[in-house]
């Protein structure tokens, strides 16, 4: 679900201290409500919204802002959100805090970059945006601070190109429920596509950074992560899952025999999903089931059957070790860095608290960016350290090698890891073109219309001649 | 490929009648009587038969994993070129005197045999996976040494990990 990286917020705020405009447009519905349940519901919605995931600095302040969301562009700095009148959006006016929230415009007009999920917060409801602009203004303390300013390189810095990208790529109709499906369904569709943000990590975008529509749900990038499938496909989704197991899994952040929360996805368990009530996650898990499938064609069979139990222990036991270590074979890196805790037969441990590597969608999935991951900073789940990272115990090649037999021997024979790869990941990632395009692409522009002008020109002069 | 601590049996090959009687003709009535079950095993040769049938009546298992006999009889083989005569020597030798197990090495002891060193060798190969001492030790199974499958119902080398990670660090309940 939600952000992080190269999706992520950036709400509004920032000068937002500048407006003084105060709308003090009352609430509507909302208003019926006794305060101490309005606001009690606005913070279960910002929960359900994670907003704190990417308002929030690493040890900073709660919602105050500072967290650098890498983006193929530049890292984006995620805003004060507190209701401090000089550093938050404490003069915001609820109908400014929606237009930031729905519209990803904040006070002063400015629009934001759709690191911040306006996008899906579109859909939320009238009602849930009074009550989370109450949670934010009556609950939240102000944050005298402000992060420095996001700094894009041009032509990103001119936030007026918004209004281009949000005309293509905003959908500001509210949620319109469904009145064939059960309420269940409707109310994780409202979920699902609204607060929870999942599309933003797990829908992949196009050229130009949107969600791609035709492929929702179908498997993102995340800068070094990879957002899977989450469709209703049985291969490559989460069609063989169940929902007991599917809630399991959002309010725990592992399901034995399926999967296991890393990364990001570990990060909204944790200070999202998992506060979430059970009904709210079923009825997430029941949409998803019904999300139109997609497939991505090397998934012959489902993503977490592949594999057994097995060691390749004769092959290791009475060899020596060679001599440059970075010549180890996988079953003597399984044997050192692995099986003490996964097991000899990567079965984990009995009474299931690690999980087996085989049945693991860790290991069945074609793209193995996340086991690299996983395996270059391990799992962890606040307050608790799940797995260690192995990036100083381990050289690229060395990962690349124990990658690649993990998925040979317990997982998908057909996902390989490479040492290129264990390398771009370690250090934070592809690099992006697009700034250059960009410019190439404005510098071709003036080119073009320098030409057609010499063009007009020389034919004027001819005419007159 | 593919052993289990509790899988040995599973491992043996295929019953062979030829290679199955290569056993049967090297125990004389006393060493079969002590393991009856290997007279159904299969082995290579009939260097590799007594290895087998000394190994069994040692270690006292009624079946040994017919991969991990080769690889052990190899590494000893290797470690001392006279180890197959020596272990024919010593199964003849049990046969005919009729040795109780149990007293083997007491005997071989006491009488100061050229022996003496054998069964030694052979447990350690099998229960420690241990073969040769010194630098030239060479550890050739750790996970399915029978010290660590004896124990396997609760004991699971090499995990320590009887929990989730970092449990080992908490207080025993």
């Amino acid at each position: 679900m939600r952000r992080i990286l190269l999706s992520v917020p950036r709400i509004a705020t920032v000068s937002a201290a500048l407006l003084l405009l105060l709308v003090a447009v009352g609430a509507n519905a909302a208003a019926d409500m006794p305060d101490a349940a309005l606001v009690q519901r606005g913070e279960y919605l910002a929960k359900a919204g994670d907003c704190v995931a990417c308002h929030t600095a690493p040890k900073g302040q709660t919602f105050a802002g500072g967290l650098l969301l890498p983006t193929p562009l530049g890292p984006i700095v995620a805003t004060n959100i507190t209701p401090s009148k000089t550093h938050g959006i404490g003069n915001y006016s609820l109908a400014q805090f929606s237009d930031a929230l729905r519209r990803g415009v904040r006070a002063d007009g400015a629009h934001l970059y759709p690191a911040m999920p306006y996008t899906s917060y579109s859909k939320v409801t009238d009602d849930d945006t009074a009550a989370l602009y109450a949670y934010f203004m009556q609950v939240v303390k102000p944050v005298d601070t402000s992060p420095p300013p996001t700094a894009l390189p041009f032509p990103f810095n001119v936030r007026a190109s918004m209004i281009v990208w949000n005309a293509l790529f905003l959908d500001t109709k509210p949620f319109q429920s469904d009145p064939k499906q059960s309420a269940e369904w409707n109310r994780g569709a409202y979920l699902v596509n609204g607060l929870a943000h999942c599309s933003t990590c797990h829908t992949p975008r196009n050229l130009l950074m949107a969600e791609d529509g035709a492929r929702a749900l179908g498997g993102g990038d995340v800068g070094v992560w990879h957002a899977p499938n989450i469709t209703s496909d049985a291969n490559s989704g989460v069609g063989g899952w169940s929902v007991t197991e599917l809630v399991g899994y959002l309010r725990d952040g592992h399901a034995a025999g399926k999967s296991q929360a890393a990364g990001p996805m570990a990060e909204a368990i944790d200070a999202s999903l998992r506060h979430l009530d059970e009904s709210d996650l079923r009825a997430m898990a029941t949409y998803l089931h019904s999300v139109p499938p997609l497939r991505d064609a090397a998934d012959t069979r489902p993503v977490f059957s592949w594999g057994a139990a097995g060691d390749d222990l004769a092959s290791i036991r009475g060899v020596a070790l060679p001599k440059d270590l970075n010549e180890m074979t996988g079953p003597q890196l399984f044997d050192a860095h692995c099986a003490t805790c996964h097991q000899a037969q990567g079965q984990g441990s009995f009474d299931g608290g690690l999980p087996s590597l085989f049945n693991n969608t860790a290991l069945g999935r074609v793209n193995t960016n996340n086991l690299v991951m996983v395996m270059l900073e391990g799992l962890h789940r606040h307050p608790d350290i799940l797995m260690p990272g192995f990036a100083k115990d381990l050289s690229d090649r060395q990962i690349a090698t124990l990658g690649s037999y993990l998925t040979q021997r317990y997982g998908n024979p057909n996902a390989q890891v490479t040492a290129g790869q264990v390398a771009m990941l370690r250090s934070g990632g592809a690099s992006s073109n697009l700034v250059l395009l960009a410019r190439a692409a404005m510098v071709a522009a003036v080119l073009l219309i320098v030409v057609v002008i010499g063009l007009w020109a020389r034919r004027r002069r001819r005419v007159q001649a | 490929m593919s052993t289990s601590h509790s899988a040995s049996v599973d491992n043996l090959v295929a019953p062979n009648p030829v290679r199955r009687g290569v056993l049967a003709g090297l125990l004389g009535a006393y060493a079969a009587s002590l393991i009856p079950w290997a007279l159904a095993q299969p082995v290579a040769d009939s260097d590799q038969g007594a290895f087998l049938a000394v190994s069994a009546i040692l270690v006292g298992r009624s079946a040994l994993d017919a991969a991990a006999t080769k690889r052990l009889y190899d590494a000893l083989l290797a470690n001392d070129a006279s180890f197959s005569a020596s272990t024919r020597t010593l199964l003849n030798l049990i046969n005919e005197r009729k040795i109780d197990p149990l007293q083997l090495q007491q005997l071989l002891d006491d009488e100061k045999s050229p022996l003496a060193a054998i069964p030694r060798v052979i447990v350690s190969a099998w229960l420690l996976g241990i073969v040769g001492s010194g630098e030239r030790a060479r550890c050739l199974a750790f996970e399915t040494a029978l010290n660590a499958v004896m124990v396997a119902d609760v004991l699971k080398p090499p995990t320590y990990a009887y929990g989730t990670y970092g449990s080992w660090a908490g207080k025993p309940g």
